[in-house]
């Protein structure tokens, strides 16, 4: 009896100070609405006024439609570089996290072998059609591979509505790191067909294509340090579900990373930032 | 670029088509179901429709080639219809040169150190980067729609919810234009010293305006704002031509500028 009337004191005062202004007094708040419900339906509301004391928590965007906690959830991913400063991406991916908590995830992504697109931006066309002059080499090299180990926090939820339909939704960011892969640009081989430099320079086969537009090619580079990069992930993002598994997942996402390029002893350096901006359809196992 | 455009495309189009039925869920995963009858998401705190706001921005530019841009934009926006606006936007930004161009390796440091080594060709019209997208952005004024159909809450801590609204928009606008030009000066450490003319509206160019962005209210009376814009604009380019000296306005080739301004301020509520 005591905890019925402590309850009932809890849902007439807790919502004003927790609804703030969203209780006006033309707008039933929900414990003057409980306390007039009829008599079949008061037994339910008990209910929930006894799971809200025991629960002692009072969530503002209440009736979340999804749990995520003790479920994996493995989203395709398409991304796309937000900022091709030389070199942009497009390509897909493959995550999949382990929600620990509701709000607590380990997710494990990865890019898809043979489906990272890196192109060079109109700015590195320009500059040699227009300028004679080409990035600094270590500008040039491009990400092949990725791969990353990163811890989500989830602290954040929310609704949309949309023309009357619920959407719910959580933000979330994460931190981790991972491996990269790259490429560096390569002058063509002496005695192929397409050779644009001089003697001892040649360092891979040109195509055709690459040597009209920028008259050099690519190559795995020749020591495991400048190919293989040890890189930190930042990122935060947004997912929406449209049932208890299916929903959308937005991700930007920022890969660091030092990178060296070498070239005929000329080494050249560069702190990495690729943000990529990834869109994927996510499932909760 | 286009691809991001269609891939935005697509995800809009197929999720509102998703979400014209309702979403599936059967479960009560947190057994609050039977708090209220109805879900707070529908009391909208903040109703936009039938009023006026001014906001005042914070303008700079991102993804930027040879160009970067700092300014202001002052915007007045009127809800006739709560998830439809129109949008009149007057905005100043000032441009300077990002160090790709400006760097002892970049293109003017190159131009400047040929000059010094050849001893020759060294007047100014050469040290100029030829480049397309080399126009600077100056004033801009455009009107545009807004669609605002996803309004929000958002549970910042348990206790306490932020609404929000997100939004798009696309509209047209005109914008002015400038260059910097290059002076060789052996009298400064660099060795060039730049230069710019023209104001507010100086070469003026249409331009379409385009992006996003999402409104957190604070009070009743006003707001945050975070938006991303695109400002686009036809430009010619000689593509044939290596230098100012050799381009010819007869080959001149249009081409897309586009340029991208990050917003943030905030917006009053008049009415």
């Amino acid at each position: 009896m005591n905890r019925v009337i402590l309850t009932s004191l809890m849902l007439l005062v807790v919502p004003q100070l927790a609804y703030g202004q969203v209780a006006s007094s033309e707008d039933a708040s929900p414990a003057l609405e409980t306390a007039t419900l009829s008599e079949e339906n008061s037994e339910s509301a008990s209910q929930a006024r006894t799971k809200f004391a025991e629960d002692e928590s009072i969530y503002v965007v209440q009736e979340r439609a999804y749990s995520k906690k003790k479920k994996f959830e493995l989203t395709p991913l398409f991304f796309t570089a937000v900022n091709p400063k030389f070199v942009g991406y497009v390509g897909l991916s493959l995550s999949a996290a382990y929600h620990l908590r509701e709000n607590f995830s380990l997710e494990l992504m990865t890019s898809l072998p043979y489906a990272v697109f890196p192109f060079y931006s109109p700015i590195v066309y320009d500059v040699f059609y227009y300028e004679d002059l080409t990035p600094e080499r270590v500008d040039l090299k491009q990400m092949t591979h990725f791969t990353g180990l990163s811890a989500q926090f989830s602290a954040l939820y929310g609704k949309f509505e949309f023309y009357g339909v619920l959407l719910d939704y959580d933000l979330y960011a994460t931190a981790g790191f991972g491996i990269t892969l790259t490429k560096t640009p390569c002058t063509a081989k002496i005695g192929s067909s397409n050779a644009s430099t001089g003697a001892g320079e040649g360092e891979c086969e040109v195509t055709d294509q690459e040597r009209r537009q920028l008259g050099f090619g690519l190559k795995t580079p020749d020591e495991l340090a400048d190919y293989l990069k040890f890189s930190a992930q930042l990122g935060g993002g947004l997912r929406m579900f449209f049932t208890e598994r299916l929903g959308l997942r937005f991700e930007v996402r920022n890969i660091v990373y030092a990178d060296r390029a070498n070239y005929q002893g000329a080494v050249t350096t560069d702190i990495r930032n690729i943000m990529l901006l990834f869109v994927g359809a996510t499932v909760l196992l | 670029m286009r691809v991001l455009t269609i891939l935005t495309f697509l995800v809009c189009f197929s999720t509102s088509l998703y979400a014209a039925e309702p979403p599936g869920y059967e479960a009560d995963p947190f057994d609050d179901y039977a708090l209220t009858d109805e879900s707070l998401i529908l009391d909208i705190e903040f109703p936009t429709a039938y009023t006026g706001e001014i906001g005042v921005l914070f303008n700079s530019s991102m993804i930027d080639e040879y160009s970067s841009h700092l300014g202001g934009l002052v915007d007045f926006t009127y809800f006739y219809y709560p998830t439809l606006a129109v949008n009149i936007g007057f905005g100043y930004v000032h441009g300077s040169l990002t160090p790709i161009v400006t760097d002892q390796q970049g293109i003017i440091g190159n131009k400047v150190q040929k000059c010094i080594d050849d001893k020759v060709g060294c007047d100014d019209a050469s040290l100029k980067p030829y480049v397309p997208h080399y126009k600077q952005i100056t004033g801009f004024a455009n009107v545009s729609a807004i669609w605002a159909p996803l309004y929000g809450k958002l549970n910042l801590v348990s206790e306490l919810d932020l609404n929000l609204q997100v939004y798009v928009l696309l509209g047209a606008g005109i914008n002015g234009t400038q260059e910097q030009d290059v002076q060789y000066n052996d009298n400064v450490p660099e060795r060039y010293t730049l230069s710019t003319e023209g104001g507010f509206f100086n070469e003026p160019k249409p331009h379409f305006t385009y992006g996003g962005g999402i409104k957190v209210f604070i009070l009743d009376w006003m707001a945050l704002r975070t938006e991303i814009r695109g400002i686009g604009f036809f430009d010619t380019f000689d593509m044939t031509a290596r230098s100012y000296a050799e381009s010819d306005d007869k080959n001149a080739e249009a081409y897309f500028a586009g340029y991208y301004f990050v917003n943030a301020g905030l917006s009053f509520t008049l009415f």
